[in-house]
C-alpha cells in the first residue's frame, strides 16, 4: 500500500475534544510538549500566547477554545508547530494520534454539518472505524482572529 | 527624799543628767569657736603678708626699671634733646607707670624729659627746665648713695610723697615715689642722673585686686600701707569711701602718725607680724587688724614699710557670732523639750509599776483563797477513791465475757476467706486465658500491616509506570516529529519514515502495556485495600470484645482481692479487740491499786494546803510594803484598800475562769459531795 | 596609505575576489556551452572590478583588466570567435588576479607582472616594458613573483578568513541562546543555594557571564563594518551620472569610520543610491541655470556620517535648487496622492514625494522619474527601523537626514512588571523614571504633573489589559519622549535593566499595536518589547484632549 502514496500524502492525526482532525503532516514544523504561554496582550481570545521554542518566539492558538470546547482533558495536551505564511504558529490540541497515508481521491467531500468555516474544512476520511476531519490547518490556525461560530452563521 | 514619789525622783534624775550634758557640749562648742577666730585672725595676718609681698615685688621692677633706661642708648649719648624726649615718651607710654622720667647732666642742668604723663595727658616741661644740682637724689645719686636692698643696688629711692617736680610739670598734685640712678658713658665715667617719677596706680590697682579677692570670701577690708615712721602711705578703704576709686588725700597721705593710736602699727614698726583687736575710734567699735612688715629679699633695707588688714569685728566674726547664739537657742530649747520628754516618761513608768503592785496583790489575794479551796478538795479526793475501786472491779469481769466474743468472730472470718481464695484462683485463670487470645490478634494485626506495606509497593510501581508513560509520550512526539522530518525529506526520508513509523508504533505498544500494567496494579491494589479494609473491621470488632472480656476478668479479680484484704482486716482487728480486752483488765487491776494509792496521797496534800495558806500571809505583807514604796506614804493605804474592793468586784474574766475550773474538776472528782464541801 | 584608504582597498578586494570566483564559475559554463548571457556576466565583473579598482586609486589593475574587457566586448560584438584559445587567456587573467588581490592585501602598492600573459594573448609589446630587460630577466623575475605570491598565501592562510553573515548569524544566534542559559542557570543557582552560595561556584558563574559577554560582543563586532565601505560606490554612483548628465559635481565624504552593522549597512546601499542620484538629477542645476542662480559651477554633494546615541545619523546634502513646494503639491494633487492640500506643513509637503508613485521629474530619464524610488527607499528605511527627514530651501540646496539604529539585534532595555507580567522598554525613549504616590495621580486621572509639566499620563495596565485598578500605593512613572511629545507611562514594578537580543516577531504579532518586537528574557521566557512610540502616538493626543475637556 505504501508504494502508492507519496509523503504529500500524509495525514497527521490528531484529537480535540472528541473529535479526531487531520491536517497534512508536511504542514507542520514540530510536535512539541505543551508549555505555558506567556500572556501577549490585545490579541483574540483564542490566541494563548508566545511560547520561546529554542530561542524562536512563536505564538500559540488554542484550538479547543477556536473549536469552542469546553470540557476538560485529562492527559497532557501537545503542541503542533505549524509553518504558515505569517510565520510559525503553535497549535494546542489535546492528542496527536498517529500517522496515515491517504489520497487526495479517498478524501470524501463534504457532507456533514461542522461547526467551521469551509476554506478551512477540507472534507473527511474513514480510518479504524474514525470518522476524521480533514482541516487546512496553516490558514486555520493563522486566521485566529476570527471566530468560526459567526463565519459559521454567516455561511 | 523618801516622802517624794518615784515619778518625782525619776524627774529630778532626768534634770540633773541634762544640765550636766547642756555645760558640756557648751564648753565643746566654746573651744571650736575658739579656734574659729584663731583661723579668721591667721587669715588676715596670711593676707597682710601677701599683699605686702606683691608690693615688694612691684617696688622691685621700677628699682630696675631706672637702670634699664640709663642705659638706653640714646639717653647715653646726651646731646640730642628731641631724641631723648621722644625716648622717654615711648618709655612713659610703654610703662604706664611713670609720670615723668627726666634727665639731667652732671651738675644737674636739665637736658630733657618726657613730654606726657602715663595717662597720656601732655606736660609742661618749660616748668621744669631748671638746674637739680640740690636736690637730695641728685646729690645721693651723684655721690653713690643708694637705696640698698638686701640683694641689689644703684638706684636711689624716694619715699613716697606729692612730687613737686611732677606737680609742677602736670599743674596738679602728683602722688608718687621717685627712681633715680646715674648715666654713665662707655668708660664708666658718670655723665648726668635720670629720675624716673612713679606714680602710685600700680599699687592701688594690687589693693584694688587684692580687695576684691578677698570681697569674694565675702570680707569687706580696709587695707593700708605704713612707712617706718609710721605714717600712712596709701590706704584703700571702698567701704568706708563708699567707692572703689583710689583717693589721694593730701591730707592724709605721708602725713597721718599712727602708732600713737594704733598698737598695730607699733608692733608694724617693731618688724613684727601678727594680727590684733583694736578699738577704732572713727567707727566707734572693735577692728580685727593683720598687719606685716614688706619683708623680703626683694626689698630696701632702710624703709621699713608694712601692710594692715582692717576689718571691723562684728564683720569679721559675722558668722561665728550668729553660730554662738544659734547654739545657745537650741541648746536652751533641747534643754526644755527633754525635761518635757522625761516627765512624760517618769509619769509613765510610775503607773505601770502601781499596776504591777497591784496585780501582785491581787494574785496574793487569790492564792489565798485557792490555798483553802485547795484543802478542801483534799479530803474530798481521799474519800471518792474508795468508791472507785468497787466500781473497777465490776467491769473487770464484763470485759472478760467480751473477749471470748471475739475469738468466736475471728474463727468464723478464716474460714470465708478459704471460700474467697478459690474464687479467686479461677479468676485469674480465666485472664491468662484472654491474655493468650490477645496476642494471636496482635499477629493477625501484624499481618495487616504487611499487607499496607504490599499496597504501598504497588503505589510506588504505579508511579514508575507514569515515568513509563511520560516516556512513551515523549516517544510518540519524536516518532511524529521524525515522520515529519521524512516527509520533508521527501523521497530521501521514505526509509527513515517507515523507522519513524516503527517507533511510534512501539511506543504506542509500550504505553498500551504501561496503560494494562496500570490498570492491574490498580486492581491489586483494590483488592489489597479492601482485604485491608475488612482485616481492620473484624480486628478493631474482635479485639474490643476480648478486651472487654479481659477487663471484665480483671474487675472480678480486683473485687475478690478487695473482698480477701476486708476479711483479713477483720480478723486483724478482732485479734487486736481481743489483745485490748486483755490489756484492759490488766489496767484495771492496776487502776485498783493506784485508788488505794490515792487516798493516801490526799491526806499529804491536805498537809500541804495549811502550809500554802500559810506562805500566802506573808506574800500579802510584801505586796502591800512595795505599794507604799511606789506612791508614797499617807493617803496610798486608802487608796489601795479601795483598789482592793475594786479589784474584787471589776475581777477579770480569766482569774474568774480559773477559780470555776478547779471547782469544775472537784465536781468531777468528788460529784454529789461538792455542794456541802462549798458550804464548810 | 592611510587606514582609510587601506580599508577601501580591503573591502575592494573582498567584493573582487568573491566577483573572481564568479568569473572562474562562468569561465567552467562557457567550456560547456558558450552564450551571450555567460559573456554578459563575464563583462559586468570585468567592468565592476575595473570601476572600483581606479575608485581605489588601484589603476593598474583597471589597466590590466581593460584589456580582457575589450576582448569579451569585440566576443559579444560578435566581432571575434569564442575558442579554447580565449578561455585560457580568461583562465590566466584569473590565476593572475587572484596572485595579485592576494599580494595586495599585504602590498597595498604591489604591481603584479603581466607582461609574459600579454605577450603569450595578444602578441604586444606592451608601452611601459623594455622587452629587452624583461628577456633578459624573465626567469628572475618569474621566481620572484612566484616566490613572493608563495609567501603571501602562506601569510594570508593564518591572516584572512573571509566567513559569510549568514554564519555570523548563527553564532550571534548561539551566543545568545547560551547567555540565556547563563542567567538561567544564575537564577536558579540564587534561588537554589540561597544565602550559603559557594563562593567558588558563584565566582565561576561570574566569570562564566563575562565571557559570555565578551564573547558576544566580540561576534557581534564581526558584523560592523565601517560606513566608508559603501562610500566609494555613492561617489562613483555621483561621478558616473554627473558625467552622464554633462554635470560637474565635487563630492565630499565624512565619517567614513562610523560603524554599522553588516546587514544595515547591505540595505543602505540601495536606498543613498536612489537619494545621491536623486540629487545629481534633480537637485544640481545644469550649467546654466548654475550661472543664473550666481552659483559655483561645480555643484557640491556633502555625505557625512554621524554617530549619534545609539543610532547612527546618514546626512546627504546637495547645494542644488532645493525641493519646489509648489510642484511637489501640483503632482501630488495630479496623481491623486493627497486631496486636501490646505494645513499642510513643510514637512508634510516635503513627505508626499515618499509615497509610491510620486515622481516629480518633468521628463522620464534613464536615471530616475520612473516614479520608483523615494517610496522604495522609505520602505527600506522602515524595515531597517531607519528614519529619513528633509530640510530643503529653494534655491540653495536640500539635506536628506537618515536616522538608523547601530544594530538591529540588541536594544538597551528596562524591564517592567504589569500585571504580574514582564515587559521590555527600550531605554532610548525614556528620558526618566519617577516614583509616584498613587494619590497624587489621581487627584488629576489622566495627568501627572512632573516638575511644572503637564503630562498626559497612561498606565501600562490600561493599554495591555484595560485595567484602571493599579495595586501598589506608589507606583513608578517614566517619562518618555516621542516625536517631541512628553507623555508619562505608569507600570507596575521596574524588575531591572537588559541588553535585549531582539528578535523579529511572526507578522501575526502587528494586531497587538503596542509590540515592536520580542525577545528572550532574563529567565529564558519570551517577552515582548512594546512600541512605546506606537502607544505614545495612539493616546497622546486622546488624553491631551480628554484633559482638555475636563480643565
Amino acid at each position: 500500500m505504501s508504494e502508492v502514496y507519496e509523503e504529500k500524502d500524509k495525514y497527521l492525526v490528531y484529537r480535540i475534544g472528541d473529535e479526531l482532525y487531520a491536517s497534512r503532516l508536511l504542514d507542520f514544523v514540530e510536535v512539541i510538549e505543551y508549555t505555558k504561554p506567556k500572556i501577549v496582550p490585545n490579541m483574540s481570545h483564542c490566541f494563548s500566547g508566545m511560547i520561546n521554542l529554542r530561542g524562536l518566539i512563536i505564538g500559540v492558538v488554542d484550538l479547543r477554545k477556536k473549536l469552542d470546547i469546553t470540557e476538560e482533558f485529562s492527559g497532557k495536551p501537545s503542541m503542533l508547530i505549524c509553518d504558515t505564511e505569517v510565520g510559525p504558529i503553535g497549535a494546542i490540541i489535546d492528542k496527536v494520534e498517529y500517522v496515515v497515508p491517504f489520497l487526495q481521491s479517498e478524501i470524501q467531500d463534504l457532507k456533514l454539518e461542522r461547526k467551521m468555516d469551509k476554506t478551512y474544512l477540507k472534507g473527511f476520511f474513514q480510518y479504524q472505524e474514525n470518522l476524521i476531519t480533514v482541516i487546512e490547518i496553516k490558514s486555520f490556525v493563522s486566521n485566529f482572529d476570527e471566530n468560526t461560530h459567526s463565519q459559521e452563521n454567516v455561511a | 527624799m523618801k516622802n517624794l514619789s518615784l515619778t518625782k525622783k525619776i524627774m529630778i534624775l532626768c534634770f540633773l543628767v541634762l544640765l550636766i550634758a547642756s555645760m558640756i557640749s557648751f564648753v565643746h562648742f566654746k573651744w571650736a569657736n575658739d579656734g574659729l577666730v584663731e583661723k579668721v585672725r591667721d587669715k588676715f595676718q596670711t593676707d597682710a603678708l601677701m599683699l605686702g609681698q606683691n608690693v615688694t615685688s612691684i617696688l622691685y621692677e621700677r628699682y630696675y626699671d631706672v637702670q634699664a633706661f640709663a642705659t638706653n642708648k640714646s639717653i647715653t649719648k646726651l646731646d640730642s634733646k628731641e631724641e631723648i624726649t621722644k625716648t622717654l615718651n615711648a618709655l612713659v607710654t610703654l610703662y604706664g607707670v611713670y609720670d615723668l622720667i627726666m634727665v639731667v647732666d652732671a651738675k644737674g642742668d636739665y637736658i630733657a624729659s618726657s613730654s606726657v604723663d602715663s595717662f597720656g595727658i601732655d606736660l609742661d616741661t618749660k616748668k621744669i627746665e631748671s638746674n637739680y644740682a640740690n636736690e637730695t637724689w641728685f646729690k645721693k645719686v651723684m655721690n653713690g648713695e643708694f637705696t640698698k636692698g638686701k640683694i641689689f643696688q644703684g638706684t636711689f629711692v624716694e619715699q613716697p610723697h606729692f612730687d613737686q617736680l611732677t606737680s609742677r610739670a602736670a599743674d596738679r598734685p602728683m602722688y608718687g615715689t621717685s627712681f633715680s640712678t646715674s648715666i654713665k658713658g662707655g668708660n664708666g665715667e658718670v655723665l648726668g642722673v635720670i629720675t624716673a617719677r612713679a606714680n602710685f596706680k600700680w599699687i592701688a590697682n594690687l589693693f584694688a585686686n587684692f580687695y576684691r579677692s578677698i570681697k569674694e570670701q565675702n570680707y569687706l577690708v580696709k587695707l593700708s600701707l605704713v612707712d617706718g615712721a609710721g605714717k600712712l602711705i596709701f590706704d584703700y578703704d571702698p567701704e568706708g569711701a563708699k567707692s572703689e576709686k583710689f583717693i589721694y588725700d593730701e591730707t592724709l597721705l605721708g602725713k597721718v602718725i599712727l602708732h600713737s593710736e594704733n598698737p598695730a602699727v607699733e608692733e608694724l614698726l617693731k618688724g613684727k607680724k601678727g594680727s590684733d583687736f583694736i578699738f577704732d575710734k572713727k567707727l566707734g567699735e572693735e577692728v580685727l587688724v593683720g598687719y606685716a612688715p614688706l619683708d623680703s629679699s626683694h626689698f630696701f633695707d632702710e624703709m621699713k614699710w608694712g601692710v594692715m588688714v582692717q576689718i571691723p569685728k562684728v564683720k569679721a566674726f559675722g558668722n561665728i557670732l550668729e553660730n554662738e547664739k544659734n547654739f545657745l537657742y537650741g541648746i536652751c530649747v533641747a534643754f526644755g523639750l527633754s525635761l518635757l520628754i522625761a516627765f512624760g516618761i517618769a509619769k509613765l513608768i510610775g503607773k505601770a509599776f502601781i499596776t504591777q503592785s497591784r496585780k501582785l496583790s491581787e494574785s496574793s489575794e487569790a492564792s489565798h483563797s485557792l490555798s483553802s479551796v485547795l484543802f478542801e478538795t483534799s479530803d474530798s479526793v481521799a474519800s471518792a477513791a474508795v468508791e472507785q475501786s468497787t466500781g473497777i472491779q465490776e467491769s473487770v469481769s464484763a470485759l472478760a465475757e467480751m473477749g471470748s466474743m471475739i475469738s468466736q468472730t475471728v474463727n468464723s472470718a478464716k474460714t470465708s476467706m478459704d471460700a474467697v481464695q478459690k474464687v479467686n484462683n479461677k479468676a485469674k485463670e480465666g485472664e491468662n486465658i484472654m491474655e493468650e487470645m490477645m496476642y494471636s490478634f496482635r499477629s493477625i494485626q501484624e499481618a495487616s500491616q504487611q499487607l499496607e506495606r504490599i499496597s504501598e509497593i504497588i503505589m510506588e510501581i504505579s508511579k514508575k509506570t507514569t515515568i513509563i508513560n511520560d516516556i512513551v509520550f515523549k516517544t510518540q512526539l519524536l516518532s511524529f516529529n521524525a515522520s515529519i522530518e521524512a516527509a520533508r525529506a521527501g523521497q530521501h526520508g521514505k526509509g527513515f519514515a517507515v523507522v519513524a513509523e516503527e517507533v511510534g508504533n512501539l511506543a504506542k505498544v509500550s504505553g498500551n502495556a504501561a496503560k494494562d500494567i496500570e490498570q492491574m496494579l490498580h486492581d491489586s491494589q483494590k483488592q489489597v485495600q479492601e482485604i485491608l479494609h475488612g482485616l481492620h473491621d473484624k480486628i478493631d470488632k474482635s479485639s474490643s470484645v476480648s478486651n472487654q472480656a479481659v477487663s471484665n476478668f480483671k474487675d472480678i479479680s480486683n473485687e475478690i482481692d478487695v473482698i480477701v484484704t476486708q476479711i483479713r482486716g477483720i480478723t486483724d482487728a478482732c485479734s487486736q479487740q481481743e489483745l485490748g480486752v486483755q490489756q484492759t483488765s490488766t489496767a484495771m487491776n492496776q487502776i485498783d491499786v493506784a485508788t488505794q494509792k490515792n487516798s493516801t496521797t490526799a491526806q499529804e496534800s491536805l498537809s500541804a494546803a495549811k502550809k500554802l495558806s500559810d506562805e500566802n500571809k506573808k506574800l500579802k505583807d510584801i505586796s502591800e510594803n512595795l505599794f507604799r514604796l511606789i506612791n508614797g506614804k499617807g493617803t496610798k493605804i486608802r487608796e489601795l484598800s479601795v483598789d482592793e474592793t475594786a479589784g474584787h468586784s471589776n475581777r477579770g474574766e480569766s482569774e474568774l475562769s480559773l477559780e470555776e475550773s478547779i471547782k469544775v474538776f472537784i465536781n468531777k472528782r468528788g460529784g454529789h459531795k461538792d455542794n456541802k464541801d462549798k458550804a464548810a | 596609505m592611510s587606514e582609510l584608504d587601506l580599508e577601501l582597498v580591503t573591502s575592494f578586494l573582498d567584493e573582487a575576489t568573491d566577483l573572481l570566483t564568479e568569473w572562474e564559475r562562468l569561465c567552467l559554463l562557457l567550456e560547456k556551452a558558450p552564450g551571450a548571457q555567460e559573456l554578459n556576466a563575464l563583462f559586468r565583473i570585468a567592468h565592476n572590478i575595473k570601476g572600483s579598482s581606479r575608485a581605489v586609486g588601484l589603476n593598474e589593475v583597471g589597466e590590466f583588466i581593460h584589456f580582457i574587457e575589450d576582448v569579451i566586448v569585440s566576443l559579444k560584438d560578435n566581432k571575434s570567435e569564442f575558442n579554447a584559445r580565449k578561455l585560457k587567456m580568461f583562465l590566466g587573467a584569473h590565476l593572475i588576479l587572484s596572485d595579485w588581490f592576494m599580494v595586495l592585501r599585504m602590498e597595498t602598492s604591489y604591481v603584479h607582472p603581466y607582461e609574459d600573459f600579454l605577450k603569450e594573448f595578444f602578441n604586444e609589446e606592451k608601452v611601459f616594458i623594455d622587452e629587452q630587460a624583461v628577456e633578459q630577466h624573465e626567469d628572475e623575475k618569474g621566481e620572484e613573483v612566484s616566490q613572493k605570491v608563495q609567501s603571501v598565501k602562506n601569510v594570508l592562510k593564518d591572516e584572512v578568513l573571509r566567513v559569510s553573515t549568514k554564519k555570523i548569524d548563527g553564532l550571534l544566534n548561539l551566543i545568545g541562546e547560551l547567555s540565556i542559559q547563563q542567567s538561567i542557570l544564575e537564577n536558579s543557582m540564587e534561588s537554589l543555594m540561597g544565602k550559603n552560595q559557594d563562593s567558588l561556584v558563584i565566582s565561576s558563574l561570574n566569570l562564566g557571564r563575562k565571557i559570555t559577554k565578551e564573547i558576544y560582543s566580540t561576534a557581534f563586532g564581526l558584523r560592523m563594518t565601517p560606513v566608508g565601505g559603501i562610500y566609494q560606490r555613492l561617489e562613483r554612483a555621483i561621478k558616473d551620472l554627473s558625467r552622464d548628465l554633462g554635470k560637474s559635481i565635487e563630492v565630499e565624504l565624512n565619517g567614513s569610520e562610523v560603524e554599522i552593522d553588516k546587514t544595515i549597512l547591505d540595505k543602505l546601499i540601495d536606498p543613498l543610491t536612489h537619494i545621491v542620484r536623486n540629487s545629481v538629477d534633480h537637485g544640481i542645476e545644469n550649467d546654466q541655470e548654475r550661472k543664473n542662480a550666481n552659483k559655483s559651477l561645480v555643484g557640491k554633494i556633502t555625505i557625512t556620517s554621524l554617530k549619534e546615541g545609539d543610532g547612527v545619523e546618514i546626512h546627504i546634502k546637495d547645494d542644488g535648487k532645493g525641493l519646489n513646494q509648489k510642484r511637489i503639491l501640483e503632482k501630488a494633487i495630479e496623481k491623486g496622492l493627497v486631496k486636501n492640500t490646505e494645513g499642510l506643513t513643510k514637512e508634510e509637503i516635503f513627505g508626499l514625494i515618499f509615497l509610491p508613485g510620486f515622481s516629480t521629474a518633468e521628463r522620464v530619464t534613464n536615471v530616475s522619474g520612473r516614479g520608483v524610488g523615494m517610496d522604495v527607499v522609505m520602505k527600506t528605511l522602515e524595515e531597517i527601523n531607519g528614519k529619513i527627514f528633509i530640510a530643503s530651501d529653494e534655491g540653495k540646496g536640500t539635506k536628506f537626514k537618515i536616522v538608523i539604529p547601530t544594530s538591529l539585534s540588541i536594544v538597551d532595555s528596562l524591564i517592567v512588571s504589569v500585571a504580574q507580567e514582564h515587559y521590555v522598554l527600550p531605554i532610548n525613549v525614556l528620558q526618566e523614571v519617577v516614583d509616584v504616590r498613587l494619590i497624587d495621580l489621581k487627584k488629576h486621572d489622566s495627568v501627572y504633573v512632573h516638575r511644572g509639566e503637564v503630562l498626559p499620563f497612561i498606565h501600562l495596565r490600561e493599554v495591555l489589559c484595560e485595567e484602571k485598578e493599579f495595586e501598589t500605593s506608589i507606583i513608578p512613572i517614566l517619562v518618555t519622549k516621542v516625536h517631541g511629545n512628553r507623555m508619562a507611562i505608569g507600570v507596575d514594578k521596574i524588575i531591572g535593566q537588559h541588553q535585549s537580543v531582539v528578535r523579529t516577531l511572526s507578522t501575526y504579532f502587528d494586531r497587538s499595536f503596542a509590540i515592536s518586537g520580542g525577545t528572550i528574557l532574563p529567565s529564558g521566557e519570551p517577552g515582548l518589547i512594546l512600541n512605546i512610540s506606537a502607544i505614545v502616538e495612539k493616546y497622546f493626543n486622546f488624553l491631551m484632549k480628554k484633559n482638555e475637556a475636563s480643565a
